[in-house]
């Protein structure tokens, strides 16, 4: 395609990209906009300027609560996903088996099982052993979401390393677990974090599949938020959706840098 | 003299009726052979003759399942690689990419704890000028080429000073000319640092032109240990014969001694061999280089102990030579290569003679295979 002067048809693209992130930035506009309001209902544009619902928001016990809650949950969900899945794509990396392209596929199949299916399945089976309402469900049925990601992720990365390096560590003079240190694990680096980051958001995020497993008194902050908006319609969610976002955004900003490298883009691109 | 092992005298590597097993396939079968200190020696054969089983096994890589293997006179039949005197220079390279070219030549150094940092950085300069990457210290491995990766692979090696620098195939995915260039330069490499050269390679031309010794291996098995030039010329078995170079086997049966000469039945023709010892009785074959085969006209000289007349099948120019495929009168075919500077180009049909002196057949005793 030619890239010289402006004419009509770049004219054209340039604003349609615009209207379509600008599609994808509103909702988001909209509720950091509205977290601002001073009404005590949603109305746009604001009426006017205040912080209240920001200070609403923190003094919420149960959303405080809910968000301890979440944290563990997907810190417990995203050590769980990275150990199985750090493990499963070095033995889908490393080794040839029968069967092996059939796992590899398998492996995907979480993304593909309805949330709300898996909710449910997860409540029968949970309600016969035991885990019903509690974390550790939670953490068990988050890291599933978050297995199929770092999986791929990590496939993708330790593709390229070449095993032979290992192999050159030890006859350099490392021992065997040395060598994976040194040489293996200090290339996984990148593709680690950014499972983590996946592994985190997905749990973190998480509720159609949450809904089916909690009780009240263990609720994610999703969930509660869910069960506040039933009630109340003032802008709390939007200073709490808000501060979220925000999160998101930092969370984001720390990985540019890490994004920003050769390997993460070929990691990226593999998927 | 209080040990049983003379340092410098003990040989660099020695096996001893060295097997190795997978499942029922035998890769490398009772190989016994000695590297001197000091020598570039070449293993050399096509893929799957145990060639790299045998180097990996020098490595630390694999165990041998029978037999002894000494490094300098030390059995280290049970001691894995990072705790061997071997340095090997893998042949897809195995450099560490999240590394910079220093740190990948210093790692060994590292590793060993050793070495002052300031030493360290003498001796990554030193052997960097050595392969001649100077300057080249803070590059990552991909910004690299080919043949400069090369390079980082073998100076990571040398570094350590091994008693046995263990090469396998590394310069494989060079293009032709870099190749050449490497293999010259590896040579020049070994012979001012003085250390012991296994290299596995399956290109015959590389293994003559940079080794003292040659050993070639073919299904697991040793065929011949010798230098370059007698492996090219004094060949001991119909593999090793047809393996290197391009050459002609003339299979036939012993007829008599003539002379201190071996005269051979070849399927009806008389072909004289300087053999100088009576072969036993049965079936025995004739390696004939290629090049050795002269063609034109008749030319009498005390060197033609074997003349023919035959008739050219097909002529094919290869540039700095010319290939021959000749028909002989006993239906028989065989090559010849003559020089581009030849007086006289044949034909495809023309008739010619041929000859060849007594001293360029190489009796060749072993059976044909199967």
């Amino acid at each position: 395609m030619r890239r010289r002067g402006p004419d009509a048809l770049n004219v054209a693209f340039a604003v349609g990209l615009t209207l379509v992130g600008l599609y994808m930035l509103a909702p988001i506009i909209f509720v950091v906009v509205n977290s601002f309001n001073s009404a005590s209902y949603n109305v746009f544009p604001p009426e006017g300027f205040s912080l209240r619902w920001y200070e609403n928001a923190l003094s919420v016990p149960r959303f405080r609560g809910a968000f301890i809650t979440s944290v563990v949950v997907a810190l417990g969900a995203t050590a769980v996903s990275l150990v199985l899945g750090t493990m499963s794509a070095r033995v889908l990396t490393r080794y040839r088996f029968t069967g092996q392209s059939f796992l590899r596929s398998f492996f995907f199949a979480p993304v593909l099982v309805p949330r709300i299916a898996l909710g449910a399945a997860l409540f029968l089976l949970y309600i016969r052993v035991g885990l019903y309402g509690g974390h550790l469900g939670l953490i068990i049925a988050h890291s599933l979401l978050g297995l199929p990601f770092v999986i791929s992720i990590m496939t993708a990365v330790m593709y390229n390393i070449d095993r032979s390096q290992e192999e050159a560590a030890q006859d350099l003079g490392c021992g065997p677990i040395e060598s994976f240190f040194r040489v293996t694990l200090a290339q996984l680096r990148t593709g680690l974090v950014v499972s983590a980051v996946f592994a985190f958001m997905m749990s973190f995020d998480e509720l159609e599949t949450s809904l089916f497993l909690v009780r009240p008194a263990n609720n994610t902050l999703p969930i509660e938020m869910f069960l506040y908006v039933q009630e109340q319609q003032n802008p709390t969610l939007a200073a709490l959706s808000s501060m979220l976002i925000a999160l998101t955004v930092v969370l984001v900003l720390v990985l540019i840098p890490i994004l920003k490298t050769q390997e993460a883009r070929r990691m990226l691109a593999r998927r | 003299m209080t040990q049983q092992r003379a340092p410098g005298v003990a040989p660099a590597i020695e096996l001893r009726d060295v097997t190795k097993r997978f499942g029922d396939h035998v890769a490398v079968d009772r190989v016994s052979l000695k590297i001197e200190q000091g020598e570039f020696f070449s293993l050399l054969g096509p893929s799957g003759c145990g060639k790299t089983t045998t180097l990996r096994m020098v490595a630390g890589f694999a165990y041998p399942d029978e037999g002894d293997i000494r490094i300098a006179g030390h059995v280290v039949n049970d001691v894995p690689a990072y705790r061997r005197d071997t340095n090997l220079v893998f042949q897809q390279l195995a450099l560490f990419p999240h590394l910079d070219v220093f740190d990948n030549v210093a790692f060994g150094l590292r590793v060993k704890r050793k070495t002052s940092r300031s030493d360290i950085n003498d001796r990554v300069r030193t052997v960097l000028q050595l392969v001649e990457l100077g300057g080249l210290e803070t590059r990552r491995i991909r910004q690299l080429s080919g043949g400069q990766q090369q390079r980082v692979a073998i100076a990571r090696a040398l570094i350590n000073e091994p008693a046995v620098l263990l090469l396998d195939e590394p310069l494989g995915a060079l293009d032709l000319k870099l190749r050449q260039q490497m293999q010259l330069e590896l040579r020049t490499i070994q012979q001012r640092v003085g250390i012991t050269f296994l290299y596995v390679t399956h290109d015959q031309g590389e293994a003559l032109t940079m080794s003292d010794r040659i050993a070639v291996m073919n299904k697991g098995r040793l065929e011949q240990i010798a230098s370059s030039e007698e492996i090219y010329s004094r060949p001991a078995t119909r593999f090793v014969a047809s393996f290197i170079g391009d050459t002609n086997l003339l299979d036939g049966t012993f007829l008599e001694m003539d002379g201190g000469d071996v005269i051979v039945d070849w399927q009806g023709l008389r072909v004289r061999a300087s053999g100088g010892q009576r072969p036993p009785a049965g079936p025995i074959a004739i390696s004939l280089r290629t090049e050795k085969v002269r063609l034109g006209s008749p030319a009498p000289a005390a060197q033609d102990d074997n003349v023919f007349d035959a008739r050219v099948a097909r002529a094919t120019f290869i540039g700095s030579y010319l290939r021959y495929d000749l028909v002989l009168p006993n239906d028989r075919r065989i090559t010849a290569q003559a020089p581009n500077d030849a007086a006289r180009h044949w034909r495809d049909g023309d008739a010619v003679q041929v000859r060849w002196s007594k001293d360029s057949c190489v009796l060749l005793h072993d059976q044909q295979a199967g």
